[in-house]
């Protein structure tokens, strides 16, 4: 459900990487070219070695390229310093990890305040536990919640930035289907309701039904770029 | 193949074993150091002591008979016994240095141990042995001439010998404030040809370990006829000596611990942090079927190599280099011949001990991954949890900001490791504050002297023998005041038994005031007429106060006499009975005095032409100058503190930095992700450190002055400093301190720079 007319967010022009030197080269993104519009809910699908992390965390800023261009909101990460790209993940990215990488000795509520250390106008921590339904378990520690709920204070952290765009590496990898659609469905209602652009990274096929767009790798290559005309709610997925 | 993998994680983890080894390294060093000086210093006394049959008892008198001595050989617990003069003298030239002159009509105890020429002689009635110290400065050599004035009598004899003399490893010179070989010697004549001086010592040799328990058949003995008993302990000569080497010992115990127990706290901290890292690796040799006992020997083997090196190489350092350093410093202060360093059976024991702490550490670490199932083990532990803290008890918690209670949490989490790092400041604190604390307080105590107690422009020393009516002739043209300084013993009650008397100095003065006294609070005060004055600390060992009857006799004489107690003075330098000259005549003694206090500055040119009788004068330039040597010891001292004072907190704070940092290795990559900075992340943990090292700091710092009080009274009875430190050491080592604890984070800026976030992240929890 792409809208016409809708300006790309993100820009990836012939970016390559490759780890190592000489015999020991490792060639991870390929002459990789796409383009992301904002408000998008994307998919980027492989199976592992296909070198969608590595076109994550460039996207993420966490990595450079060796060459070609990474252009996000009309900054351009690939020329950013260490401190220019701690400034653009503050301000631009909100991550989803595989494993939620809440600090532990911090309560949920206080892993969302956190964002307030880090950009001016954060949003109110309790609205947005309030948002991921996780506004009784405000003052648990994440050891003392199941694997959905750590989740999702990950995504209420990640929302408290107010970014631009939400990357999620495997956000349900490591949950049960049941808790995996809370989250994945959270996910879509940002994009669909506060127009937030998604980016999942995932090996999962099922997912990509309920994408808007769905960049396909192997081999570090973008073998496929699907335009979904009619995506998914992620209820009506067969999981 | 264990092996290789041992050295390779022994280097990737470089800066946690090179902080065991250092502090393994700096116990057992500084151990080292304070003991094989001294070590060296029992083991060659003894060999001077047997060598020449030094005596155990020494008994004073106006003059003994040799029936006397018959009786007191006869006693069954006296080995040797030998009757002898001595007097002080002055030396015709040479500066006119004091001797200490004895006049030995047999050489059977307390022979001197010649070092050069012919061996001591009773019938040679023209040689004359002098200490080899004070030849050796002057450069004089067996052959030559050498003239001697006592009592207005000039005696020129040949120098025979250069000798060692075992009583006295401490020679002072009386108008010196330190040691200066070139001013005094002890020098051996044949007593033949000097008939007429009565035999004055009697001294003897004895197996019975406590030579004081003798007094009753010694007295027996000799009719109660002598003045006075004394011991090895008794004996300022022998003293000093003693005092410091069991100073030495102390600080042997004392200074090592607090490193030994530091380097405990680091050693534990990392193992704990080593082996819980190393949990999948175990798991995985445990998996492939190794043995429990290979699987523990070779974690055992890292802190083992470890402590093991670092204890070696600190016995050596600190044996030969430290140790060598001590025995040349105190070389210059005491004689014993052939003195350097050895070590003992304990020093293999404290390293050895080291060594078992480090490795049984590491073995409780290491017996608790190996507890867990190996299936178990694969997979890294579970993250520590978070808790309520205490913390969040505190009423402002809410009010704290993120950094705040994120590092009070951590704190919560680690608390061994913060003691290690509140501790190891407080540590550093302490030798810091000390090492100013010493600066200061020397200062202070050279104001007080020198402004409140040696109020006089010169001092001018008379020889000995000096009429007063001489001394009075001079003090007739330089006006001040004369002083008598004796020797005299003193006790709290009638008839006191040998220990509960004290041998000490007194002080006739004139009542002017050039000779200083101060009340226990350092105010200059008069002594009231017709009474006594003590100082503090005498006062306390004999528990005597104002008002009390003090007894006491001239050490030499008989005759003991009561004064009432009208003053209790202190003096940093010197403690004694301080008494007015108008009271002393007033027991019927006769005022002899031996120096002049005068408001003049004047030389000895000028003294000397006015009376045949001054020996030397010492303008107070020269007395500051003794001061000045002092401390410029003192600044060694303080550079030597403040090194020690400054590993402690770099090698702990780095520790604590270098855990907390690896334990939230994940935390931190996660915060970077959300967009932290590397200064903000820098910044978050040196927090923390900056907080152990405050606590540390208010810890420490009370500590300072109370171990340097510790160790100025460890420096004997004699002295007495009031230990101060100003509010400039406390803010100095604070300052120095805590900019430490920040230096020590940016340690850790580049390890924040290089993050691999990506890799970190995707590890599971």
């Amino acid at each position: 459900m792409m809208q016409s007319g809708a300006s790309s967010i993100v820009e990836f022009e012939n970016v390559t990487k490759k780890y190592g030197e000489g015999d020991a080269t490792q060639l991870a993104n390929d002459n990789v070219s796409f383009s992301i519009n904002e408000g998008e809910f994307v998919v980027i699908l492989g199976q592992s070695g296909a070198g969608k992390s590595t076109v994550l965390n460039m996207l993420g800023g966490m990595d450079v390229p060796t060459s070609g261009r990474v252009t996000v909101a009309g900054q351009e990460v690939s020329k950013m310093n260490d401190r220019e790209l701690s400034l653009y993940r503050a301000g631009t990215i909100g991550f989803i990890f595989q494993f939620y990488n809440l600090l532990p000795s911090l309560t949920a509520l206080e892993n969302v305040s956190l964002v307030k250390n880090i950009v001016k106008d954060a949003g109110n921590a309790e609205e947005m536990l309030a948002q991921v339904g996780l506004a009784e378990h405000k003052n648990k520690f994440p050891a003392q919640m199941s694997g959905g709920e750590q989740q999702r204070v990950s995504i209420a952290r990640a929302l408290a930035k107010n970014p631009k765009i939400i990357l999620g590496d495997e956000p349900t990898g490591a949950l049960d289907s049941e808790t995996g659609v809370i989250v994945l469905e959270l996910l879509q209602k940002l994009c669909r309701e506060q127009k937030k652009t998604v980016i999942l990274v995932t090996h999962n096929a099922d997912i990509a039904q309920c994408a808007d767009k769905v960049i396909r790798m192997k081999n570090g290559k973008v073998r496929e770029i699907k335009i979904n005309e009619a995506p998914k709610a992620v209820r009506e997925v067969e999981w | 193949m264990l092996f290789r993998k041992m050295l390779r994680e022994l280097i990737k983890n470089m800066g946690q074993f090179i902080s065991i080894l250092i502090l393994s390294f700096l116990a057992i060093s500084l151990f080292a150091g304070m003991k094989a000086s001294n070590i060296s210093a029992y083991n060659k006394l003894d060999d001077l002591f047997e060598k020449t049959n030094n005596a155990d008892g020494w008994i004073y008198s106006e003059g003994f008979s040799d029936e006397q001595l018959e009786s007191v050989k006869k006693l069954p617990d006296v080995k040797d016994a030998q009757l002898r003069t001595h007097v002080t003298a002055n030396a015709k030239e040479h500066d006119q240095a004091q001797l200490e002159v004895y006049l030995l009509p047999e050489n059977t105890v307390s022979k001197p141990l010649v070092t050069q020429g012919a061996e001591f002689d009773t019938e040679d009635t023209d040689g004359v042995w002098l200490s080899e110290s004070f030849a050796n400065a002057w450069e004089i050599k067996p052959g030559d001439q050498f003239s001697m004035i006592y009592m207005g009598f000039e005696v020129e004899k040949t120098v025979r010998g250069l000798a060692v003399s075992p009583e006295y490893q401490y020679l002072k010179a009386d108008k010196d404030l330190d040691v200066v070989i070139k001013n005094i010697s002890v020098v051996y004549l044949s007593s033949k040809g000097f008939d007429s001086i009565p035999k004055t010592e009697l001294i003897f040799t004895t197996d019975r370990e406590d030579v004081k328990g003798m007094e009753q058949e010694i007295s027996d003995a000799l009719s109660g006829d002598f003045a006075v008993f004394c011991d090895r302990n008794d004996l300022p000569g022998m003293k000093v000596m003693a005092d410091e080497l069991a100073q030495h010992d102390q600080f042997a115990v004392t200074f090592p611990v607090v490193f030994i127990a530091i380097a405990l706290l680091v050693i534990m901290t990392s193992m704990n942090r080593m082996i819980e890292k190393q949990r999948v690796q175990i798991g995985t040799m445990r998996a492939l079927g190794m043995k429990r006992r290979k699987i523990i020997i070779h974690y055992l083997s890292y802190s083992f190599l470890v402590s093991f090196v670092g204890s070696v190489a600190g016995l050596y350092v600190g044996t030969y280099g430290i140790g060598e350093f001590i025995a040349k410093i105190f070389r210059e202060w005491y004689f014993i011949p052939g003195w350097t360093v050895e070590m003992d059976a304990s020093f293999f024991l404290v390293l050895a001990l080291i060594v078992f702490c480090c490795t049984g550490a590491t073995y409780l670490s290491c017996r608790k991954v190996m507890d867990v199932k190996p299936a178990e083990s694969l997979r890294p532990a579970a993250p520590k949890s978070g808790r309520n803290t205490l913390f969040e008890k505190l009423p402002f918690w809410k009010k704290l900001g993120f950094s705040s209670q994120y590092n009070l949490r951590d704190i919560s989490r680690g608390k061994l490791r913060a003691f290690m790092g509140v501790f190891g400041t407080a540590a550093g604190m302490m030798l810091m504050v000390a090492a100013f604390a010493s600066y200061v307080t020397i200062k202070d105590t050279s104001s007080w002297t020198f402004d409140k107690l040696q109020r006089y422009k010169a001092e001018i020393d008379f020889s000995g023998g000096t009429s007063l009516s001489e001394a009075e002739k001079v003090r007739g043209l330089y006006e001040g005041e004369l002083v008598q300084a004796q020797t005299v013993e003193i006790a709290a009650k009638k008839n006191a038994s040998a220990g509960e008397k004290r041998s000490t100095t007194m002080i006739v003065t004139e009542g002017k005031g050039n000779f200083g006294l101060t009340d226990v609070h350092r105010d200059p005060v008069a002594l009231p007429p017709g009474s006594i004055a003590i100082t503090q600390k005498l006062a306390k060992a004999l528990s005597v106060e104002e008002g009390d009857v003090l007894y006491w006799h001239i050490y030499d004489k008989n005759t003991w006499y009561e004064s009432k107690i009208g003053l209790i003075n202190r003096n940093p330098n010197l403690q004694g009975v301080t008494m007015l000259r108008a009271d002393y005549e007033e027991y019927g003694l006769e005022f002899a005095p031996g120096m002049l206090y005068t408001d003049e500055s004047v030389g000895y040119e000028e003294v000397s032409r006015v009376s045949d009788s001054v020996l030397a004068v010492h303008d107070d330039t020269d007395l500051r100058e003794s001061f000045d040597v002092m401390m410029s010891m003192i600044d060694a001292m303080i550079g030597v503190f403040i090194a020690f004072a400054l590993i402690l907190p770099v090698v702990v704070l780095y520790n604590c930095g270098n855990l907390s940092f690896n334990e939230r290795v994940k935390e931190f990559a996660t915060l970077k992700v959300l967009g932290f900075t590397t200064g903000r992340i820098r910044k978050l943990l040196s927090l923390q450190n900056l907080w152990l090292s405050v606590l540390g700091v208010l810890i420490g710092a009370p500590f300072g002055t109370v171990i340097l009080q510790y160790m100025f009274d460890s420096n004997g009875d004699s002295m007495d400093y009031q230990v101060g430190a100003g509010f400039i050491s406390y803010a100095l080592s604070a300052v120095v301190v805590l900019v430490t604890s920040v230096l020590v984070s940016y340690m850790f800026n580049k390890r924040i720079k290089r993050l691999d976030m990506v890799e970190i992240l995707k590890g599971m929890e």
